[in-house]
């Protein structure tokens, strides 16, 4: 970017930068975290990122848990025990929903960001939740019905 | 203004009080402050005319920038109630008791409602032209078999998606959509200038590859520049060049 | 137009079509992976969760085919998380050197990762 200030007229006051206002709350990078007053486009980037970062730690997490493959049938079976658990099976729809939420979106990002149907980008947001939602609603009633 | 509806003979519309909380700051102010004003409104008062008004009745100090009152120029661009709008056209019927006016987003401000629209042509490529002509005026004789008309140039640089991005604070160097646009629409429709360099500009993490398809921009803009499509566009045209080289460099070896 | 080289041409490994590539395509890999992952791991045994017990785990990790896709799975969904991280990390406002460092950083991540990983896939599988 250019220096704004080369050859402006103003003198030496205009060489001074006033306050730039910046929307969202918190430290001005992370101000996308706030999707408030903002339209769909934003919410779904937001929601995007956060299933994304959560998908991340996931991948570390279960590959602390498979570990405990490592450590015999026994330690794999106490795991099990804790993993059926009615808390942990709702942490697995939570997870399901992640999967889904950034994988549908994922689809629409990967279109309209390469130039595709951008102009249908809310109506592909709106597809992707409905198909989620359908495939949550399954995944969650096998997850938790079998208790 | 309202004045102006009494002095050509019309029955004053009804009036009603708003509360407008505007932000305020002036040079040597440690930081901005918000001023509130109730302002009689009627149904049809916009929010540039209640700021006009504070500014002839209330406040003689208030800064703020208006040219053409028709949304031709972008020079009225303002935040109300956190959404960018054009204050020339925006009703304050539809706002809400209270209503808050503030300067746009991520460009300096200068003074009260007025930024440093340097830091956004700043934005822009070196080769950004001062004017380039739109084709096909809406009452302009039309082409014999002609079924429509197509504008390119509906850009009028009022920084409203600059405003609403949510990335351009993740970067300070992030270039822009409106900047972004206007390469686009230059590679679409060449009209003999060289489009090579405008895309080696936009090829960065800071030109297309920093937008993330958010669309506020897209959102903000009164002028149909869709500038989030055509950030699209610019990353597909962007990536087929790079597929079409790596063909070449592979034909090469 | 910019003066100082951008990261793309100090880093041409990362240039940013590149990058941009390798997420979809990953991602559309894993659209199926993941599936697959998914319903194996919790569609297909009987009983709570669908989850296996360890007898169940090495009888399925020992099949060649399922190998093959646990550990092609593996490296796909490293390289994706690896590059969604690179984009969250890229939009805090750092400078030039400091996204190349981010850039070697994530690189090695994804590798003990994807290392780490496949060892641990490879013993299970010798278990079986």
């Amino acid at each position: 970017m250019r220096d704004p200030a080369d050859g402006a007229p103003g003198g030496d006051e205009r060489q001074v930068r006033g306050p730039v206002q910046r929307k969202g709350f918190g430290l001005a990078p992370t101000g996308w975290v706030d999707p408030r007053g903002r339209t769909l486009g934003a919410w779904a980037f937001a929601a995007n990122r956060i299933t994304g970062l959560g998908l991340v730690f996931y991948l570390y997490l279960h590959l602390g848990v498979l570990t405990t493959l490592l450590w015999g049938a026994h330690a794999w079976g106490r795991f099990l025990g804790v993993a059926t658990n009615i808390v942990f099976l709702g942490l697995d729809v939570v997870l399901l929903f992640g999967l889904l939420y950034h994988g549908l979106n994922g689809v629409r990002v990967m279109l309209v960001g390469t130039g595709f149907v951008t102009d249908r980008q809310r109506a592909l947001w709106w597809a992707g939740a409905a198909i989620g939602t359908v495939v949550l609603v399954g995944g969650a009633s096998h997850f938790l019905g079998g208790r | 203004m309202l004045n102006d509806v009494e002095e050509r003979g019309r029955p004053p519309e009804p009036i009603e009080t708003r509360r407008f909380n505007v932000f305020r700051f002036k040079r040597g102010d440690e930081r901005p402050h918000t001023d509130a004003f109730d302002v009689p409104v009627g149904s049809r008062t916009t929010v540039f005319e209640a700021l006009r008004w504070i500014q002839v009745r209330r406040d003689r100090t208030l800064a703020l920038r208006h040219s053409c009152l028709h949304a031709s120029c972008g020079t009225c661009g303002l935040r109300v109630n956190g959404r960018e709008v054009l204050a020339c056209v925006t009703a304050v019927r539809d706002l809400g008791r209270e209503i808050t006016v503030e300067p746009v987003a991520n460009i300096p401000v200068l003074t009260d409602l007025v930024v440093d629209m340097r830091e956004f042509y700043a934005r822009f490529p070196e080769e950004h032209p001062l004017l380039r002509h739109s084709e096909f005026l809406e009452d302009a004789a039309s082409s014999e078999g002609a079924e429509e008309h197509v504008r390119f140039e509906d850009c009028i640089e009022c920084g409203l998606c600059l405003s609403a991005c949510p990335v351009v604070v993740t970067s300070e160097r992030y270039v822009g959509p409106a900047a972004l646009a206007f390469a686009q629409r230059v590679v679409e429709e060449p009209r003999g200038a060289e489009t090579v360099n405008l895309l080696t500009w936009a090829d960065d993490p800071d030109g297309a590859w920093r937008c993330h398809a958010i669309f506020e921009c897209t959102a903000a803009c009164p002028s149909n520049v869709e500038p989030a499509g055509r950030i699209m566009a610019l990353r597909g045209t962007l990536l087929g060049r790079r597929l079409r080289s790596e063909r070449t460099e592979r034909d090469r070896a | 137009m910019r003066t100082e080289p951008g990261i793309s041409e100090r880093e041409p490994f990362a240039t940013q079509t590149r990058v941009w590539r390798w997420t979809a395509l990953t991602g559309v890999a894993l659209l199926a992976l993941v599936t697959i992952h998914m319903i194996a791991h919790h569609f297909v045994v009987e009983g709570i969760g669908g989850l296996r017990t360890y007898r169940q785990v090495l009888e399925y990790i020992g099949n060649p085919v399922i190998f093959a896709i646990e550990c092609i799975f593996l490296v796909v969904v490293t390289i994706h998380a690896m590059l969604g991280l690179r984009s969250v990390l890229f939009d805090l406002n750092f400078g030039p050197g400091a996204r190349a460092r981010i850039n070697r950083g994530l690189v090695a991540l994804g590798v003990v990762t994807v290392v780490y990983g496949l060892v641990l896939i490879g013993t299970l599988a010798s278990r079986a």
